[in-house]
C-alpha cells in the first residue's frame, strides 16, 4: 500500500497536469483578488449600486462557480480579511474545477495507458489502488489550499495595499471542514473515473457537479418532500456544502457537512473498491 | 513440480459468447510456449486469466504448483505484457520503469539501468516514450514486466505492428531471457512463423478451444515432407515397410502411416503392398508448411 502511494505521489508530481492545475489555481486567485479590488474601487464611488448589492445581499444562495465577490462593508473603509477572501474564493469552487481536472487525468491515466495491467499482479489487494487515489485527493486539496492562503495573502497586499489578518483565530475548523469537503468530492470524482472509465464523461459530470447543476433537481424534491422555496437539494451535497460553509457558519452547518463528508467518503470508496476488484482489468 | 503453470478447462464467458472454453494447457520450467490463434481467438482472454488480470468463469489454474486463492500472491512472480505496452507517454522509459520498481519496492541503484540494457534500450532511457517507435515501446513494454526478476514472462503478441528489424530484436531479447535468465515464457501471436522459431512448445487456440498442444520436434515432424500412406489395416503394412527398410515412420491413426525417409520410394511401396494384397486407399508424397499446418487446424485463414 506504501509502494503504491509512493508511485503514485511520484508520478502525481511527474505529471504536468497537476502544475498546471496549481498554475491555474494560482492564476485564479491572483485574478479574484483584482477583481475584487477594482471591485471595491467601483462600489466605493457607486453609493447607489453598492446599496443595491447590500439589499441583494443574503437573498439566495449561490450555487454556482464564480470569480471575484465583494462584500459591501468591504467598500466602507472596513479592510477585507484575508480569512474572508480565502473563504469566498473557496466558496467560489474554483478549486473544484481543477481538483476534477487532475483527478480525471490522473486515475483515467492508468486505464487508458494500460499501466495498471503492469501493477495490478503485484499488488495484494486491488482495493488499495482506490485508497491510494484518496490520499492523492488529500494531498493535492491541501497543497491547493495552501497554496490558495498564501497567494491570497500576497495579493491582498499588492491590489488592496493591506492584509487583514482579523477572524484568523475561527480559520483552522473552517479550511479544515473545507479540506475535507474537497476530498469528499474527489473521492466521488475518483468513483464516476472508475464507473464511466470515460474522460470525457468524467470530466463533464464532475464539472457539472462542481457548478451546482443538481439545484435544477430542487423542484421536484420540493414537490416529492412537499417543502417550501427555501429547500433546496443543494444543503445535502458535497459541493452545496463547499459554497454554503462559512467561517462563522453554526455548529449544525459544521456537522451537516461532516456527516455529508463521511456518507460520501464511505459509500463512493466502497463501491470504487468493489469495483476495481470485482472488474476485469482491461 | 512438473508444470510452472498448466490450467485445467478454463473457461471465459461474456454473456452467452464463449470466449474461452475448457483450455488445459501445460508449461513446464524453462519453456517458451507459443500461444498460437486467429485474432480473436481467445488468446487475449486467456493470458489475461493466467495473469490474474481476469476471472475465469470457470475451471482452474496452477501456479507454481499452487491454486485456488493461493495463486493471488504468486501473481507477483509474472511479468506482464498485455496487448499494449502500459507506459506514460509524457515519461521516459526510466521514469516509467521507476514508477514499477517504486510499486514492487526496488530501490537498487543500476537496476533501471540494467533492465534498459536487457532490452536494448539504455541509449534512449532518458528520451519521453511518446517518441519512441513501436518496436522500442514493444521492448520497453518487456523492461517493464522484467521489473521484479519474474519468473513466468506472459507476452501477448509482443511482435505485433514491428518491422523486421524490430521483429528481430524483440526474438533476440525473448530468447536470450529465456537462456540466460532462466525465465519461462508464454507468447502469443499470429505470425506463426516467428514463433516457431523460438518456442519449444506450442498451443494452439481456435475459436476459444485449445485444438493442440505439442512440441517443438513434432511439430516439425507435422510439418515435414513424407509420404502419407492411407490404408484399411496399417498394422499389415508396418512388417513389409520393415522388410523394406524403412525405419523412420509414425502411425498417426487407425487408417493413416506417415514415412520420412526414401521420398522417391513411393512406386516400390505401393507394389510391395499389391503384391501382398494388403489395399491402398491412397499414397502421396505431402509437404506442408507452418503455415499450411495450422491453416488446416483451424479451417481457415489466419491472417487478418
Amino acid at each position: 500500500m506504501i509502494n503504491l502511494l509512493k508511485m503514485d505521489l511520484y508520478r502525481m508530481f511527474k505529471n504536468r497536469v497537476t502544475w498546471l492545475c496549481i498554475l491555474g489555481t494560482v492564476i485564479l486567485m491572483i485574478s479574484s483578488v483584482f477583481l475584487t479590488s477594482s471591485d471595491i474601487n467601483y462600489y466605493s464611488s457607486h453609493q447607489e449600486e453598492l446599496k443595491q448589492i447590500e439589499a441583494n445581499r443574503d437573498r439566495s444562495e449561490d450555487w454556482g462557480i464564480y470569480i471575484g465577490s465583494v462584500m459591501p462593508e468591504w467598500c466602507k473603509d472596513i479592510e477585507a480579511p484575508v480569512v474572508a477572501l480565502i473563504a469566498n474564493n473557496i466558496q467560489s469552487k474554483m478549486l473544484l474545477l481543477f481538483l476534477v481536472v487532475l483527478l480525471v487525468d490522473f486515475v483515467n491515466g492508468e486505464n487508458k495507458t494500460g499501466f495498471l495491467l503492469n501493477i495490478v499482479g503485484q499488488i495484494s489487494n486491488r482495493g488499495y489502488i482506490i485508497v491510494s487515489k484518496v490520499i492523492i485527493t488529500a494531498i493535492f486539496s491541501f497543497i491547493q489550499l495552501l497554496s490558495t492562503c498564501v497567494i491570497i495573502g500576497i495579493s491582498s497586499q499588492l491590489f488592496l495595499g493591506y492584509t487583514n489578518f482579523e477572524g484568523i483565530s475561527n480559520f483552522l475548523p473552517f479550511i479544515s471542514m473545507q479540506l475535507l469537503l474537497q476530498i469528499a468530492f474527489g473521492t466521488l470524482i475518483i468513483f464516476i473515473v472508475t464507473f464511466t472509465k470515460s474522460t470525457i464523461a468524467s470530466m463533464v459530470i464532475g464539472i457539472l457537479l462542481s457548478s451546482g447543476i443538481i439545484q435544477v433537481l430542487d423542484p421536484i424534491f420540493r414537490a416529492i418532500l412537499n417543502k417550501s422555496k427555501e429547500f433546496s437539494i443543494m444543503y445535502y451535497t458535497i459541493s452545496g456544502n463547499i459554497g454554503q460553509l462559512r467561517i462563522g457558519s453554526s455548529k449544525d452547518v459544521y456537522l451537516r457537512s461532516f456527516f455529508i463528508v463521511i456518507l460520501v467518503l464511505m459509500i463512493t470508496s466502497y463501491i470504487s473498491i468493489y469495483l476495481i476488484r470485482k472488474r476485469d482489468v482491461e | 513440480m512438473e508444470y510452472l503453470l498448466s490450467t485445467k478447462n478454463l473457461c471465459k464467458q461474456y454473456g452467452s459468447q464463449k470466449a474461452v472454453d475448457n483450455v488445459s494447457i501445460h508449461l513446464r520450467p524453462g519453456d517458451i510456449y507459443g500461444f498460437i490463434g486467429k485474432n480473436g481467438a481467445g488468446k487475449t482472454t486467456f493470458l489475461k486469466m493466467i495473469s490474474g488480470l481476469s476471472a475465469p468463469s470457470s475451471g482452474e489454474i496452477f501456479l507454481f504448483g499452487q491454486k485456488g486463492k493461493k495463486i493471488n500472491k504468486l501473481f507477483s512472480r509474472m511479468g506482464v505484457l498485455i496487448e499494449n505496452p502500459g507506459v506514460f507517454p509524457y515519461m521516459s522509459a526510466s521514469e516509467n520503469l521507476k514508477m514499477k520498481c517504486i510499486c514492487v519496492g526496488i530501490d537498487k541503484s543500476g537496476y533501471i539501468e540494467s533492465i534498459l540494457d536487457i532490452v536494448g534500450l539504455s541509449d534512449v532511457g532518458k528520451k519521453k516514450v511518446k517518441n519512441y517507435s513501436i518496436g522500442m515501446k514493444q521492448r520497453l513494454g518487456i523492461a517493464m514486466a522484467l521489473i521484479g526478476e519474474p519468473d513466468l514472462l506472459v507476452l501477448d503478441e509482443p511482435i505485433n505492428g514491428l518491422d523486421p528489424q524490430g521483429i528481430v530484436e524483440v526474438r533476440d531479447t525473448i530468447l536470450r531471457l529465456n537462456k540466460e535468465r532462466e525465465i519461462t515464457i508464454i507468447i502469443s501471436s499470429h505470425i506463426l512463423e516467428e514463433l516457431s522459431k523460438i518456442a519449444s512448445r506450442y498451443g494452439i487456440i481456435n475459436e476459444g478451444r485449445l485444438i493442440k498442444e505439442l512440441t517443438k520436434d513434432e511439430l516439425l515432424m507435422e510439418c515435414s515432407t513424407r509420404i502419407e500412406l492411407k490404408l484399411l489395416r496399417p498394422e499389415k503394412a508396418i512388417p513389409v515397410l520393415e522388410q523394406m527398410g524403412y525405419s523412420n515412420y509414425n502411425i498417426i491413426d487407425n487408417i493413416t502411416i506417415h514415412i520420412f525417409e526414401r521420398l522417391d520410394d513411393s512406386g516400390k511401396i505401393v507394389m510391395e503392398l499389391s503384391k501382398r494384397l494388403i489395399e491402398i486407399q491412397s499414397i502421396s508424397v505431402v509437404s506442408q508448411g507452418i503455415e499450411d499446418y495450422f491453416l488446416n487446424l483451424t479451417g481457415g485463414i489466419y491472417y487478418d
